[in-house]
């Protein structure tokens, strides 16, 4: 003889009762979660679109810029020194970095008479700059008079060279 | 269909369906001796053959043992049907006859989805004569303990088997079970009933309906059909405690009938399947959430790595304005600045061979730095300044974008 008061499966009604509101707020949670999982897919895939935009625009704007070009400054006039630069080139990773000769302890270079001569910057053995510009501004003092020439890659003369001493 | 002796009995011309009609029973029956009993709807003639002999009218149903082979009914249902069947046993009883046979082919039921389903008996005699024992074989399981004994039948009698189509009805089980026929008489003399496997049982009424003594059971059918009734009604509050598995007869151990909420039957039947059809969701959803995851963990990377791309985005032209936070005046010197001009040219602009004197920059305050008269309007990406605050040089150099709040600090903290 079984129980009257259990169901088919063996269980109580107050076990098939607890089953069903467990199976219910396991609903309820798993719900809600999806819920809020599709909130935040969505915020994500707005910041995609944002952040493609943004590449595109990255892209275009890197098609606008000058490549890179080695800096050099052709000295026209008689001996001088670079006091202060600064240059911008383009990284592999296709990002911009930028040279500032201040940070470098105020870093000069010499410029002899009619010579010409290309920016770089070591440390040691290491090569922290090679040159490589797309946008540069320099200073160049011979004795109390100073010079600023500013230029892009594009713009640099022919073989690459700044103009130093010409008016 | 046959007529015999002083019983009429109701053959099912197909499975579990009766469609009896008083043409049918014309070769058999003798016209010219029929008794109208108007006080009784069920029965229409009382004729007269070899014996007496109740013609039931002519109807279309369900017998009531093939509606028994589907299973248990709905507790509210069953009692709906219990009381239509309770009215003409009771009708029978009032008018002076004794079924003693009551089974469950001993009821044709039509329209058992009404509330008031039309129910016929069948299968009774007037004039009742002790079973024979392949009567009692067949009667077993509804026999009450006075006609195991060789008694007369009684009302009461009818009232013992009407328990045990009720507690059929409601469980789908025989109260009183055995391998053999000796086995079901004993557990009916014991007064061992089953619970069966409903989800509930009017205990109390079942209990006093298989009572030995024929004068403790119910004054008719009706009256018990309402105290099951009532018991039910009874018992649908708050989750109570499992019923035994056997009940002695008597009134003495009364067990509570399992309750449930709004349709305990049903929930009895179908609780299990919604409560794994709301974990199948659950489970669904929880996978779904971890795709979605998934999806958001590849769309957050590849934002990640347009924003890597992206961030030297140098779309739009700034505009040159310098803040000097300190309580010193600062001198810009020399400023040179690469901006986009219309035709979006990366175009130089220098101060000094503009011939420009420089900018003073006073105390505490912020300026906006263009050419005074020449072609730059403050546009500005790429920025060079060489400014001087009292005595000391400082070399600034950046591009305008990772310049905070649109305005670069020129002065030293």
């Amino acid at each position: 003889m079984s129980q009257g008061a259990k169901h088919e499966g063996g269980l109580s009604p107050a076990g098939v009762s607890l089953l069903a509101v467990l199976a219910v707020a396991a609903m309820l949670v798993s719900g809600w979660r999806f819920v809020s999982l599709n909130a935040k897919l969505s915020e994500a895939r707005q910041a995609q679109s944002e952040a493609e935009s943004l590449t595109s625009r990255a892209i275009v704007d890197r098609l606008s810029l000058p490549a890179n070009r080695p800096l050099q400054i052709c000295n026209h006039g008689g001996e001088g020194k670079v006091t202060a630069l600064a240059a911008f080139y383009w990284t592999q990773d296709g990002t911009i970095e930028q040279f500032n000769s201040a940070k470098e302890g105020w870093f000069t270079w010499l410029l002899p008479a009619g010579k010409t001569v290309p920016m770089q910057w070591t440390d040691g053995s290491q090569r922290l700059w090679d040159g490589a510009a797309i946008f540069y501004a320099v200073e160049v003092q011979r004795g109390t008079q100073t010079q600023l020439i500013a230029g892009t890659s594009a713009n640099l003369d022919g073989g690459g060279c700044a103009a130093a001493g010409k008016e | 269909m046959q007529v015999r002796d002083a019983f009429l009995t109701i053959e099912s011309t197909t499975e579990g369906r009766n469609a009896l009609r008083l043409t049918a029973l014309g070769g058999v029956v003798r016209a010219g001796a029929a008794q109208i009993l108007p006080a009784c709807p069920e029965l229409s003639t009382v004729m007269q053959a070899d014996g007496p002999v109740v013609v039931v009218e002519g109807f279309a149903g369900d017998s009531l043992a093939a509606l028994l082979q589907t299973g248990p009914l709905r507790s509210a249902q069953a009692i709906r049907l219990l009381r239509s069947m309770a009215t003409a046993v009771d009708e029978l009883h009032r008018m002076g006859f004794v079924h003693g046979r009551l089974r469950p082919s001993s009821f044709v039921v039509d329209g058992l989805q009404n509330s008031q389903p039309r129910v016929r008996l069948v299968d009774w005699a007037i004039q009742w004569q002790p079973p024979t024992p392949g009567q009692i074989q067949q009667l077993s399981h509804a026999l009450a303990p006075e006609l195991i004994f060789g008694e007369a039948a009684l009302a009461a009698s009818d009232q013992f088997a009407f328990g045990a189509l009720a507690h059929q009805l409601l469980t789908g089980h025989l109260p009183f079970g055995g391998e053999s026929t000796s086995e079901t008489l004993l557990a009916t003399l014991s007064g061992h009933w089953s619970l069966g496997e409903a989800g509930e049982l009017p205990v109390d009424a079942l209990s006093r309906v298989f009572s030995h003594e024929p004068a403790q059971r119910f004054n008719s059918c009706t009256a018990f059909v309402d105290a099951m009734d009532r018991e039910i009604a009874e018992a649908t509050a708050p989750l109570a405690a499992p019923a035994a598995a056997a009940y002695s007869g008597g009134y003495s151990a009364p067990v509570a009938a399992p309750v449930e909420a709004a349709e305990p039957g049903w929930w009895a039947r179908n609780g299990l399947l919604v409560a794994g059809l709301f974990a199948a969701l659950a489970f669904a959803l929880g996978i779904a959430s971890w795709f979605v995851q998934r999806q958001i963990a590849d769309v957050q990377a590849s934002v990640g790595e347009s924003m890597k791309a992206a961030k030297w985005t140098l779309a739009d032209n700034g505009r040159m304005k310098v803040c000097n936070n300190s309580q010193h005046q600062v001198l810009i010197r020399d400023l040179a600045v690469g901006y986009w001009d219309s035709a979006r040219k990366l175009t130089v602009f220098e101060s000094s061979r503009a011939q420009h004197g420089g900018w003073t920059v006073e105390p505490e305050s912020e300026q906006n730095l263009s050419s005074l008269a020449g072609p730059w309007d403050g546009s500005v990406v790429f920025y060079y300044l060489h400014v001087e605050q009292q005595g000391k040089e400082y070399l600034l150099s950046g591009t305008w974008q990772e310049v905070p709040k649109g305005c670069l600090a020129i002065a030293s903290q």
